[in-house]
């Protein structure tokens, strides 16, 4: 056994610690190899959940106590006072010992906490930025900060996609249309929607076969395009530049339209409608007639 | 049992030297005195001294000084009128010991000094002794006046009181302001009925006595407190050659001192319209004294600030490229509340577009339509760029105006003002297809192609008009176009008053 998890003992040991401290240290030593959590980490949320199944009765038996529901009732009652944030951390951590220890049950959990939607672009917002893009005093800057916004805002991609693409991962085909070849984890093709198409035809022939973004600078990392952003001049006018808005701006936009649902997730790299599910106070509202309509002429 | 107090040996002041010294004796008259306690009377420095003196003292205990600060400085000016502007405290203790008048030595109660080697070193120590008071409450430095270890330096500036440190700069600058704006006072009136509050701010060097040493000994000049003046050419790589012809490096100037930076008085009235006897002359209305190099900005502001306390008008202001790239903080701010309305002149990669602002386009220190073309965006980068010739870039820079934003009024009282779209208006300077009211008005209006955009045009093409607030684009911003006629009169009129 890990010798951090032989010698561990919780700051004021309740008296249950006695009770549940072999159980503990045994399922956590079993786990540990197959996580990328500290033992320290595992140890602590494993005893505050064992510590409280023992209070409610149940008998010392580490499969019972990582249920998912006993892990619910446990993150929604013992975990109440602190940060959303942290009984995530808990909830997290308790989950990997669980499938570390004893497989992965069912599906997964609804999310306790996460960052909140990029609320997108205006319409004037969008205009503000393109204009600001070229006012910037090098021709360096207005190229970079005009080719984000075409691909934020014509093909929807983040700063993880923008950063690796190659000028030749943009193929511009015989009637002008603009096809953008996304590497990484989300690996698709897009199509660059219609106004943005110069710009990013014109950035990849400046390309060539190197870097797409930046083409001058070969350090890439995941703050190529922050770095960059934060360089340019700013306007009190003009929201800040950020890929996350442009791409919900984008997502925004296409989920107010009728689009079949295949081609847009298709388009996002999204496997699943959850991801949208935040954007949903973004959308247009319709009025009733409208929406009545809609349905009733819908074959 | 006690030690016989040692002597100091004392080094022989050469008998010739001393001999030159009688030479240049000259009585000083009652009228001349008179005009010298006046000066020092006008300038207010007296006081401010005094204070200061006061302020430093421990408790009132004391003899009084033999050589009072009014008897110094009276000497002092004597001095400088009898020298060319030139003061050593030899001359100004021989002319206190022996040259005034006897009315004027009582007046000022001065002893009376033996006119023999000894009479002369006690009357020097004493002179000395007040001068050194005077320069210590107003010296900006912690560093004593001689050769020390670099270490020992910094560890002095380290250990420093800057507040108190930066109250002896203030008093510097007041107190030498102080006594230049004495100087002045006969061309005041002139000044005040004519001058339209025009000036150019510059720097210049001023060798000092100590030898300069290389930054890497270890200890530093003999003063301290001086710097390397070091001022490339052109900053043109001399092995370079400029399309095919050589081109001779101009020479590196490098000198050990202390930079001067003046303001000096711009005349901006065509001299066509005023007779001779009331053309200005270039004088110099404020100075600082500092390190080469050092902070020009805050040391121009400075100069500023105590002609602004002494109740000069603010007009336009020339300054060249080292004040222009300052901080808008330190000196672009400041300067406007002061008043001034700068004439600036850019580096190289600074010309094109500077800054936007809701779609309006800074370029060269004026606001443009977004629409504005390239080639009117870049005609002066080209020309230095020898992109273009002279006449393209005349006609081009010349064709700016139709897309300038016009003022629509004055500034409001915290800066900020409303400029107008050039299609905008009841007298449109453009023709705009985003503002059907301005076509078919005037066939000689510039018609404006605006750019297909994706999304949507900005917000000063959508509006008649935008505020512009005092911050906006200051850094660069003037009120005159850059390269046009009324900016080349102005900036270059300005700045070659100032000959150093």
């Amino acid at each position: 056994m890990d010798r951090h998890i032989a010698r561990y003992r919780p700051v004021h040991a309740p008296p249950a610690w006695e009770r549940v401290e072999a159980e503990v240290k045994a399922t956590v030593a079993r786990a540990l190899p197959d996580t990328t959590y500290r033992a320290r980490d595992l140890l602590t949320a494993l005893t505050r959940l064992a510590v409280f199944a023992d209070h409610h009765g149940h008998p010392v038996d580490a499969k019972r106590w990582l249920d998912p529901d006993v892990v619910e009732h446990f993150t929604a009652v013992a975990l109440a006072g602190i940060a959303p944030a942290s009984r995530a951390n808990y909830r997290a951590r308790l989950t990997s010992i669980r499938t570390a220890a004893f497989g992965p049950t069912g599906p997964g959990t609804q999310p306790l906490s996460g960052s909140k939607a990029s609320p997108p672009y205006s319409r004037a917002d969008k205009a503000a930025l393109w204009a600001w893009a070229g006012g910037q005093s090098t021709t360096e800057l207005r190229r970079g900060l005009r080719l984000l916004l075409a691909l934020g805002l014509g093909c929807g991609l983040d700063s993880p996609e923008t950063i690796p693409l190659r000028g030749h991962d943009v193929r511009t085909l015989a009637d002008g249309a603009c096809v953008v070849a996304v590497r990484g984890a989300r690996t698709r093709l897009v199509l660059c929607s219609r106004p943005y198409e110069r710009t990013l035809a014109e950035a990849a022939q400046l390309a060539g076969t190197g870097w797409l973004f930046r083409p001058a600078s070969h350090a890439r990392g995941s703050n190529t395009v922050t770095n960059f952003t934060a360089r340019a001049a700013p306007d009190r006018k003009v929201p800040r530049l950020v890929m996350g808005r442009c791409r919900a701006t984008w997502l925004v936009e296409r989920m107010n339209v009728p689009i079949p649902l295949p081609v847009l997730l298709a388009a996002a790299g999204l496997d699943s409608l959850h991801a949208l599910s935040r954007f949903l106070p973004h959308l247009q509202s319709i009025g009733p007639d409208q929406a009545a309509a809609i349905l009733r002429e819908m074959p | 049992m006690t030690q016989p107090a040692r002597r100091v040996p004392r080094p022989e002041l050469p008998a010739a030297w001393l001999h030159a010294l009688h030479e240049r004796r000259r009585p000083v008259t009652s009228a001349e005195v008179t005009r010298a306690r006046q000066f020092v009377d006008r300038s207010g420095v007296l006081p401010l001294i005094r204070e200061a003196l006061d302020a430093r003292r421990r408790s009132p205990a004391g003899r009084p000084r033999t050589v009072s600060v009014e008897a110094l400085l009276v000497g002092m000016t004597l001095a400088s009128w009898r020298h060319q502007g030139r003061v050593v405290l030899a001359d100004v203790t021989d002319l206190l010991a022996h040259q005034l008048p006897d009315r004027a030595r009582t007046r000022l109660a001065l002893p009376v000094w033996a006119d023999d080697i000894d009479g002369f070193e006690a009357a020097y120590l004493a002179v000395r002794r007040t001068f050194h008071a005077v320069e210590m409450v107003m010296d900006p430095s912690p560093l004593p006046k001689h050769r020390i270890k670099r270490a020992d330096a910094a560890a002095l500036e380290a250990a420093a009181d800057h507040a108190d440190l930066q109250r002896r700069r203030v008093l510097l600058v007041e107190v030498t302001n102080r006594i230049l704006e004495a100087s002045l006072a006969p061309a005041r009136t002139l000044i005040d009925e004519y001058w339209d509050g025009s000036v150019a701010v510059d720097a210049t060097p001023v060798r000092t006595f100590s030898a300069g040493v290389h930054p890497s000994t270890e200890h530093t000049a003999t003063d301290p407190d001086a710097a390397w003046y070091v001022r490339d050419g052109d900053h043109r790589d001399p092995s370079g050659t400029d399309e095919g012809r050589s081109r001779r490096r101009k020479a590196r100037r490098t000198l050990f001192g202390y930079e001067t930076t003046l303001a000096v008085l711009g005349d901006t009235t065509p001299a066509r319209n005023l007779p001779p006897e009331l053309r200005l002359p270039a004088l110099a209305l404020a100075f600082t004294v500092h390190k080469p190099g050092h902070d020009p900005a805050g040391n121009a502001l400075a100069a500023l600030t105590d002609m602004a306390r002494r109740g000069y008008r603010s007009g336009w202001l020339a300054a060249d490229r080292a004040y222009s790239s300052a901080q808008p903080a330190t000196f672009h701010i400041p300067v406007h509340d002061l008043g001034y309305r700068p004439v600036w002149d850019y580096r190289r990669d600074q010309l094109g577009i500077q800054g936007t602002h809701a779609g309006a386009l800074l370029v060269d220190g004026t606001w443009y339509c977004p629409n504005i073309p390239a080639p009117l965006i870049n005609a002066t980068a080209d020309l230095l760029g020898k992109k273009i010739d002279p006449a393209t870039w005349r006609h081009r820079v010349d064709a700016r105006p139709a897309y300038r934003l016009r003022p629509k009024a004055a500034p409001d009282d915290r800066g900020a003002r409303r400029l107008l779209c050039p299609a905008a208006g009841t007298h449109p300077t453009a023709a705009c297809p985003i503002k059907p009211r301005s076509l078919g008005r005037d066939p000689r209006l510039v018609p404006i192609d605006p750019e297909p955009v994706p999304g949507g045009h900005p917000e000063v093409c959508v509006r008649e008009s935008l505020t512009f607030h005092r911050d906006t684009g200051i850094r660069f911003r003037q009120e005159l176009d850059h390269a046009r006629p009324d900016w080349i009169r102005l900036y270059f009129h300005l700045r070659n008053r100032v000959v150093i």
